[in-house]
């Protein structure tokens, strides 16, 4: 593949937008979107044919969607998952989304899958091992992987390299995208004790296609990427730092538990425009006594039956 | 030392979060398979201690896949109470950990697995009640599939009324929709079943073999008890795309009287296709 060095890979900056979530199905069917675009969680629309895909399809005709995949495991030392990837095309034709993305992480081996976003080795041999399966992804999707950066809350004694530089690596070395998530930045640099000002800046911006925005959960020694609260003001920081360094991405607010209703979301997501104008809105971040599930997924179970 | 490689380090990382036990066992196990230490694999710099990271993978794991089975299975929770739906919940995880890249299949062997672990009634004592938690839990996993299978939505449904002639000379073509789910029971569920949904009084279902019948139609589910024939017949239908056909091979097979049964057929055709059972082609 040659390496792409336009601004986003040449991709669109979409504007803002939102996770499309069941809790909002009904408000969607009879509301306009309000939104530039959507994310939609893959894995929920494969083999769907039912009010979810109706749904998707009804938004579809207004506005942009992209595909958000958890399940893809591009760092698992399992070999990879070609019924998966197929069925991952197809939803791709079915939708027509402007890319695919899903994090750098892995999400089970020896065959099994723990539906978590597990933290990689950060050195040479793993580089090579993700590179590699980067590749044959792009290939077979015929299209750039997006690759985003989870909330990590331990790291490896064998890493030799920072994450920032093991993304700026394989950006170079595949020419795949990056979604720069930058709550997960803050949280991971929270747990880790690195700086993610410095993360930011370091990154290869031009690979930047999209960004994340949500808020963590404080359980004292550790920040947990909960995506149930609003977006803290050292988030939306950090945020601004990344627009600034990328002249303007997509940006998605990512709100998975205790989803707000409709129009609360949307005030949430366009205090973004309020941000690039340099007004940080005062928010703290949520302490909890109790330890959170991170990395919720049970909102992608449709409740035909709560 | 033994070399930390990726395969390495993911198939421990791995066993930490999916092993039984405590958070200590389940490092143990570990660490005894892999030949490793904790604290050589995972960096200590930094407020948290090692065991505290991985307890975020560790406990996380099983809160979180909790939470789809209660969204999976919420009826069945609300019937067996939190506390009992949780320890077989948990106990199914355990055995049944998810091979698939999607969480719709991770209760998929739910009922299953209640019906293999329940309860041994003592002997001499009729208590089939400890089969009822099963086949609630069947029954809304069927209605789960029937949400999401192919339906009949984007067709073009042909709405006129069935002639008769048309059945007796065979130019009757009808479809099954995918998202019908065709179920035998040992307790009539649906009145049980809506109650517990809606919260409402309820008495536990007397054994007695049913059969139900769901689907969905303009994105609502439909779930209706049936009659055996009815049962068969809905199921022979799937193997045929004209319904003298169906009836034909219903009658051959199960010595009924095809003449029966196609006035019977008559009858129920208006409430199938109201159902989204069965769809007559044009
Ligand atoms: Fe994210």
């Amino acid at each position: 593949m040659s390496i792409n060095t336009k601004l986003r890979l040449g991709l669109p900056n979409l504007g803002l937008g939102v996770g499309l979530r069941n809790k909002h199905f009904n408000y969607l069917l009879n509301n306009p979107a309000g939104v530039d675009w959507f994310e939609i969680i893959s894995e929920n629309f494969m083999d769907d044919f039912g009010f979810a895909s109706h749904v998707l399809m009804h938004v579809r005709k207004q506005v942009p969607v992209v595909m958000h995949g958890v399940s893809l495991s591009v760092g698992s030392t399992d070999p990879l998952n070609y019924t998966y990837l197929q069925k991952l095309k197809e939803l791709a034709e079915r939708v027509e989304p402007e890319w695919i993305s899903d994090h750098l992480c892995w999400t089970g081996v020896a065959y099994t899958n723990t539906h978590d976003l597990l933290p990689m080795p950060m050195n040479e041999e793993s580089l090579n091992h993700v590179a590699e399966r980067v590749l044959k992804i792009q290939d077979f999707l015929k299209r750039p992987l997006i690759l985003e950066n989870p909330s990590t809350y331990l790291q490896f004694k064998v890493s030799t390299m920072p994450e920032w530089e093991f993304l700026s690596a394989l950006a170079k070395e595949t020419g795949c995208g990056l979604l720069l998530d930058v709550n997960n930045v803050f949280v991971s640099a929270h747990n880790h004790g690195f700086d993610a000002v410095k993360y930011i800046d370091s990154l290869p911006y031009e690979h930047i296609v999209q960004m994340h925005i949500a808020g963590p959960t404080d359980c004292g020694a550790l920040l947990v990427d909960t995506h149930d609260q609003p977006v803290p003001s050292e988030v939306w920081k950090l945020y601004r730092q990344a627009q600034q360094l990328t002249g303007g991405v997509s940006t998605l607010l990512e709100w998975d538990a205790k989803i707000p209703e409709y129009p609360e979301l949307l005030e949430e997501l366009f205090k973004a425009r309020e941000v690039l104008k340099g007004n940080i809105p005062d928010t703290g971040i949520y302490r909890s006594p109790n330890m959170p599930v991170s990395n919720p997924v049970d909102f992608q179970l449709q409740a035909s039956n709560g | 030392m033994v070399k930390q490689d990726t395969v390495l380090l993911q198939n421990w990382l791995r066993t930490v979060v999916m092993a039984l036990g405590f958070l200590n066992q389940k490092i143990g196990l570990a660490n005894h398979l892999y030949q490793v230490h904790e604290n050589d694999v995972v960096s200590n710099e930094g407020n948290a201690s090692v065991h505290a990271r991985l307890n975020v993978y560790s406990s996380g794991y099983m809160a979180r896949l909790l939470d789809c089975m209660y969204a999976d299975y919420a009826i069945s929770k609300k019937f067996m109470g939190d506390e009992l739906f949780d320890s077989f919940a948990k106990a199914y995880l355990m055995y049944h950990p998810s091979t698939s890249f999607t969480l719709y299949d991770l209760g998929k062997a739910f009922p299953d697995f209640l019906d293999r672990t329940k309860p041994q009634p003592e002997e001499g004592i009729d208590n089939n009640h400890f089969d009822i938690p099963a086949t609630l839990a069947r029954v809304e996993r069927a209605r789960q599939v029937a949400m999401r299978a192919p339906g009949i939505e984007n067709d073009i449904v042909n709405t006129n009324q069935v002639d008769i002639q048309d059945m007796l000379f065979g130019t009757l073509n009808i479809s099954v929709p995918e998202c019908l789910q065709l179920l035998e029971l040992d307790f009539p569920m649906k009145r049980f079943f809506e109650a517990v949904y809606r919260e409402e009084e309820y008495e536990l279902p007397s054994s007695q073999k049913t059969y139900m019948a769901i689907s969905r139609k303009n994105y609502r589910l439909v779930l209706e008890e049936i009659t055996e024939t009815q049962y068969l017949l809905l199921n022979e239908c799937r193997k045929h795309t004209n319904l003298y056909d169906a009836i034909s091979a219903l009658s051959a097979d199960h010595n009924i009287s095809s003449a029966e049964l196609l006035a019977d057929a008559f009858l129920w055709m208006p409430f199938f296709r109201k159902c989204g059972f069965i769809q007559v082609i044009s």
